[in-house]
């Protein structure tokens, strides 16, 4: 079996000047925990993950930190700065977005899908073919195949 | 003739692709270690048991045994507690908060690296100041050009001190009693030199003292027992440096003393410690010592040395002053450490010729030293620290360094110039 046996064919996607609060309707709307997001003949240029929303709202300064942060409960100003969010509406999907998308292409066997995605710690996979996309697999298609049609052909 | 134009072209590229960061500082020594190696081997004039000999090990040991000593403190929270300690203690004013951080900043810098204390206390500071609600850009530059300035102090503070104080066989008293004093004095001027430039930042009211006052301190250390068992190996490895020139130890054997006792008292993972360690640097330091090796194998740079020796017979204040300033310019052109390494044969030649006494080496100290701030990229702490600044509300600037970093590095250059003419150095 392979990666294009399992995907689903009709992948929602946006391209690099979406606003972020549309990125955001779509996550409400279809319930994907990931949109990738390409160019107007569907190559794939990055993904989009609520991950990559959350990190916007953290000062860029935070990966610094370490675990220096932990025991801090109230952030003062930076809370209220946080709370009014002033500027996130300026951001699109091209500022956001995870730029190497874990991919694999359309003929790849289902262990080679699933070796990866647990390899990249990601939950969906985007499936093309010569970098155009074709569709995605996430960890629930793997296992409705596994335990939904038995055995694997 | 033919080795001397090629070992100093290999030099100069070598210096010259350092400055220019294009391609990555350890593949550049590298590459000119090994030319110099093979050229000197071809040419006859330098070979490979010479450039084993020029690998300067009781610097490499210091640097060694220093790392560890700072990676396993950096892992207590020793420094995220002082610093959270002092912006309550500061009760959110920004000139007292720069102040404190910035003085507590050069006195960790004289302890560890500058490179160590930057990267735990910057982004600490950006926190502090988001939580206040005020600007972060004077406390950053405070911290950042006092770490540098601290460093100068002691004989472990900066890697060029390490390098000078091998190569003149100082022991670590002889930097207390030289640098100690002008550093103090050089801080404290350089604060209201930067409070009086960055006036309009300073005037600033905290908008939220309160979240600042509830933050508990103590929680920044994640185990007070290993904290406890860390200092007392750093208490004890300060104590040999007080008494290393008494008891004939050199100071990479105190600094990997102190190392293994910190190792033995609180059984880290060494791997992990290991980790931390920063080999390229290491990596650095060892090949920059081969090509430099090569340099002076020449003789070019005794000869060099051997032709400015007449402007010290016509007034030797005059070629100190002299020697502080071309060391600051090209300290903060080409990184403070590349320079010192080059700078090393010129001055044992100029001593062997009975150009003055000890002081020339203090004088390369404060002029590497103090000069490193003239430019952003005259020393990896300030590179890294603006690298960090770039992540915050108020990155800092080519602008920025120059209207406050650049008039410090002035002021404190025309007073060491003062204070040679005094004949104090």
């Amino acid at each position: 079996m392979k990666a294009r046996d399992v995907m689903s064919k009709d992948v929602v996607s946006v391209s690099t000047s979406t606003p972020m609060r549309e990125i955001y309707n779509v996550f409400k709307k279809t319930r994907y925990g990931g949109i990738p997001v390409v160019d107007k003949d569907k190559k794939i240029l990055g993904m989009i993950t609520k991950t990559e929303i959350l990190a916007v709202f953290l000062p860029d300064y935070f990966d610094m930190l370490g675990e220096n942060i932990v025991f801090i409960d109230d952030f003062g100003t930076l809370d209220e700065d946080f709370e009014s969010m002033p500027s996130f509406e300026l951001f699109v999907a091209e500022d956001i977005m995870r730029k190497s998308a874990v991919t694999v292409e359309e003929n790849a066997s289902l262990l080679k899908v699933v070796a990866v995605m647990q390899k990249y710690k990601v939950r969906r996979i985007l499936v093309a073919r010569d970098g155009v996309l074709q569709g995605i697999v996430t960890r629930s298609d793997i296992c409705k195949t596994f335990f939904e049609n038995g055995e694997l052909k | 003739m033919l080795g001397t134009i090629i070992a100093s072209i290999i030099v100069l590229a070598t210096l010259y692709l350092i400055a220019t960061e294009k391609v990555d500082k350890v593949i550049v020594v590298s590459t000119g270690a090994l030319l110099m190696i093979i050229s000197g081997t071809i040419l006859g004039f330098y070979s490979q048991k010479q450039a084993l000999a020029a690998i300067d090990f009781n610097t490499l040991g210091l640097l060694f045994g220093m790392m560890v000593i700072a990676s396993i403190l950096k892992k207590t929270g020793f420094f995220t507690y002082i610093a959270i300690s002092i912006a309550k203690f500061s009760k959110g004013m920004p000139w007292l908060l720069m102040a404190l951080m910035g003085i507590s900043t050069a006195f960790f810098s004289m302890l560890v690296d500058n490179v160590t204390t930057i990267v735990i206390v910057v982004p600490i500071t950006i926190l502090i100041c988001d939580i206040l609600g005020i600007m972060p850009l004077p406390i950053l530059m405070a911290e950042i050009l006092l770490s540098i300035i601290g460093g100068v102090a002691t004989l472990v503070g900066d890697p060029p001190n390490m390098l000078i104080g091998s190569a003149a066989g100082f022991s670590f008293n002889d930097f207390l009693k030289n640098l100690f004093p002008v550093t103090i004095v050089t801080i404290f001027y350089s604060l209201f030199i930067l409070k009086f430039i960055h006036r309009k930042h300073l005037s600033e009211k905290p908008r939220n003292f309160q979240a600042v006052l509830n933050i508990d301190a103590r929680r920044a250390i994640k185990d007070r027992l290993g904290m406890t068992k860390c200092l007392i190996a750093l208490l004890v490895t300060f104590t040999l440096f007080f008494l290393h020139d008494r008891m004939r130890l050199y100071p990479s054997f105190i600094a990997l003393i102190g190392a293994g006792l910190a190792f033995l008292l609180l059984r880290p993972d060494p791997e992990e410690i290991f980790r931390d360690v920063e080999w390229p640097v290491l990596a650095f330091f060892t090949c920059f010592f081969v090509i430099v090796g090569g340099l002076q194998a020449t003789g070019v740079l005794s000869y060099i040395a051997t032709k400015t020796v007449f402007l010290a017979e016509i007034d030797i204040r005059l070629y100190k002053v002299a020697l502080l300033w071309v060391t600051a310019v090209f300290s903060s052109m080409l990184g403070a450490v590349p320079f010192t390494m080059v700078m090393l044969p010129v001055m044992k030649t100029l001593l062997a010729l009975g150009v003055s006494g000890d002081s020339l080496w203090w004088i390369l100290a404060l002029g590497v030293g103090f000069g490193a701030n003239g430019l952003p990229v005259g020393h990896a702490a300030s590179i890294l620290g603006i690298s960090i600044s770039k992540k915050s509300r108020s990155p800092i600037t080519m602008k920025v360094w120059l209207s406050s970093a650049t008039v410090v590095t002035i002021v404190s250059l025309v007073v060491v110039s003062f204070l040679i003419a005094a004949g104090l150095f």
